[in-house]
């Protein structure tokens, strides 16, 4: 299917400098994703997907938020270390993102069109009428009725299913080789939902792009993505492909979150919450972050567990993990 | 925009003039004692009292004598003034000239500088620049223009002689009045050596007017900015590319502009009190010295029609804001 990593990121830290000291809010994040491939993100909410999304735009909330270590080769540039103003030909063109809120997510001074043709005439140097057109094809290609007259609306004027199809189509525009979707269905109701994926999924085969699903929803992992990586406290858990991680878990935090779950994956059962809460990332333990909520935790896990081949591309971070061998 | 709203709002405006000249009216007539007396002061003989009841309609209804008030307003009589036996009307035109050239330089200046001031703050938030800016905003916002206006005078115009301190134009040095904005009329006509003396003759007392609106323009811009640079959309705008000029001039200023206009309006009752000052201090021969010198010689009809003018003023100027905030923000033109 691939043709080698378009997104290869290697030991990506990211660091927040808070009052209360700094803040590790992604820890040696390595992940790579194929082209054409679609990869799920999923943990809590604070587990650190969205400040990943936002190191690899090179998008972190200033002065705070900094890119401590690692690199993020994009088409054998770092992205890490590239200069702001090349960064910014690549942000919009080459990788775009669309994000969890589409009531906020647009500038509400602007028609839905000037905001689509501005990505188109920052890129692609196209002349007004020329993107006027080209936004129009977009808003068809994501499912809006009549593009034409839409491009007049103001967001207000438009549903949120709507809004975040604008996005959509704004973050398409320039045909990226990647895509970041950061919760992109979090904030609708779940017809939308549905709706959404469904276009995103038809839309990747169409431009041929490389998804970076973010969720915090197994759901919506199990329906979109073809790998999934699991984070807690900034750090990958556990990765595999979606059917091995979904029929065997390897990693206790994995194996809780399905627990908690109603009926993911036909699995019965009484829904179990994990036990405890997770730690602040100010205070994490010296070793495994999830030891003190691990049913399968002993002395050993306060030492940094290693990244584990549990099975044909399946890993996990974790001294004992669970039995997956067929 | 909307051709409704716009059209409820002419009418509100009517209404609120229509208000203003009933209570204009019945100020006079409220006043205890003999209106007729009053504006002839206490020496006039009985007959010239008699004629003038007359010709106020004072011998008659009230109503009726508002019926004729209106009626003269209408056709822009504000009566005579008792200094100058001129009409008022007159003399209040081209005064209300000269205000505007004055107000309209200080909204220029304060605007300009205040929102530059406001959005680099934001920007740089913290920084020394921003620390400087918003100390120096803290000081014009609490300076009293009297004091100033003095202060510019004796520095610019006194010790380092560089600017005139008063009038519109040199001695001798005229332009021909086609909108009565000196400046403007100068550049119609060609004369440059009068647009320069013009513009000089503004600078000092536009200045001075301009201070506490400028002030408090830096203020509500750089919060105003520092809210928007946060939003959701001005990262979208990061997101797609585009440059930091256009995500912090095009994106965000644009959006923090609402807050800033709505608070201008606001303020727009400071900006004419702050004229009255300025003009006084500079011999600007504008509406405020006018109102100041009518109320020292009991110029009840100048007085008058300066309450009328400054409260249409007033009306309009609402107005304007209230339209500016429609175009700028579409979500209003709809709900309208
Ligand atoms: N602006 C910020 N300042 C300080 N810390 C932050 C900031 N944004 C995020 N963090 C830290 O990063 C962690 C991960 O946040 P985030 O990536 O948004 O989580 P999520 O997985 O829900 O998207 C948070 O728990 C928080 O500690
Ligand atoms: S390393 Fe230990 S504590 Fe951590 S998940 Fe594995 S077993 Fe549990
Ligand atoms: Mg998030």
């Amino acid at each position: 299917m691939s043709t080698g990593p378009v997104l290869d990121i290697r030991e990506l830290t990211t660091r927040f400098d808070t009052r209360r000291g700094p803040v590790t809010a992604v820890d040696r994040f390595s992940l790579n994703l194929g082209s054409g491939e679609t990869l799920g993100l999923v943990g809590e909410s604070g587990c650190g997907k969205s400040v990943t999304a936002l190191s690899v735009m090179r998008l972190l909330p200033r002065p705070a938020g900094r890119i401590a270590g690692g690199r993020i080769l994009f088409k054998g540039k770092d992205l890490a270390s590239l200069p702001e103003s090349r960064m910014r030909r690549i942000r919009g063109n080459e990788i775009s993102m669309i994000f969890q809120e589409p009531m906020t997510s647009l500038n509400p001074v602007y028609t839905v069109g000037f905001q689509i043709v501005e990505a188109l005439r920052r890129h692609r140097r196209m002349h007004r009428r020329a993107a006027r057109e080209e936004a129009a094809r977009m808003l068809s290609l994501v499912g809006i009725p009549e593009p034409g007259a839409r491009l007049n609306d103001y967001p207000h004027q438009l549903s949120g299913g709507m809004r975040q199809r604008v996005m959509i189509a704004m973050a398409l525009s320039c045909r990226p080789a990647v895509m970041i979707a950061d919760e992109p269905t979090t904030a609708l109701d779940v017809t939308i939902q549905a709706q959404i994926l469904d276009l995103m999924n038809r839309l990747k085969a169409e431009i041929g792009m490389a998804v970076m699903l973010i969720t915090h929803d197994l759901g919506v992992v199990a329906e979109t993505c073809q790998r999934v990586a699991v984070m807690y406290t900034g750090r990958i858990v556990e990765a595999a492909d979606v059917r091995t991680l979904f029929r065997r878990p390897a990693h206790p935090y994995t194996v809780g979150l399905f627990q908690s779950l109603p009926q993911i994956g036909g699995r019965q059962g009484r829904l179990k919450p994990i036990p405890g809460a997770v730690p602040s990332l100010l205070r994490l333990p010296p070793g495994c972050a999830f030891q003190e909520r691990c049913f399968r935790s002993d002395g050993q896990c306060r030492q940094d567990p290693p990244w584990t081949a549990v099975g044909p591309e399946h890993w996990a971070r974790c001294w004992h993990p669970m039995e997956v061998s067929t | 925009m909307p051709l409704g709203y716009i059209a409820k709002r002419l009418l509100q405006l009517v209404a609120i003039l229509f208000g203003v000249s009933v209570v204009v009216f019945l100020m006079l007539r409220m006043i205890p004692g003999d209106p007729a007396q009053l504006l002839l002061g206490e020496f006039a003989n009985p007959e010239e009292l008699a004629r003038l009841r007359t010709q106020l309609g004072l011998d008659r209804s009230l109503p009726l004598q508002y019926g004729i008030y209106l009626q003269n307003l209408l056709q822009g009589d504000l009566g005579n003034s008792i200094r100058t036996n001129t009409p008022v009307a007159a003399e209040i035109w081209g005064r209300l000239l000269a205000t505007l050239e004055l107000s309209l330089a200080a909204m220029f200046i304060s605007t300009l500088v205040g929102v530059g001031a406001g959005v680099v703050s934001a920007v740089r938030p913290h920084s020394a620049w921003d620390y400087g800016a918003m100390f120096f905003a803290l000081v014009g916002v609490s300076m009293p223009i009297f004091w100033l206006g003095l202060m510019l005078i004796y520095l610019f115009a006194v010790k380092y002689p560089v600017l005139p301190m008063m009038g519109r134009l040199p001695m001798g040095l005229e332009v021909p009045a086609v909108t009565g904005l000196v400046m403007v009329d100068a550049l119609l006509a060609g004369q440059p050596v009068a647009l320069w003396e013009a513009g000089r003759h503004l600078l000092l007392p536009a200045l001075t007017l301009a201070t506490i609106p400028m002030a408090v323009v830096a203020r509500i811009t750089r919060s105003a900015m520092l809210e928007v640079l946060n939003k959701d959309y001005v990262r979208t705008a990061r997101a797609k590319g585009l440059s930091e000029a256009a995500v912090i001039l095009r994106h965000a200023l644009r959006n923090a502009f609402l807050p800033v206009v709505t608070v201008l309006g606001l303020n727009l009752g400071l900006l004419l009190g702050g004229a009255v000052l300025t003009e006084t201090i500079f011999s600007w021969p504008g509406l405020g010295r006018y109102v100041v010198d009518s109320l020292m010689g009991r110029d009840y009809a100048a007085v008058q029609g300066c309450i009328l003018v400054f409260a249409a003023m007033m009306a309009v100027i609402n107005l304007a804001v209230d339209l500016i905030y429609v175009l700028l923000d579409p979500r209003i033109r709809v709900n309208e």
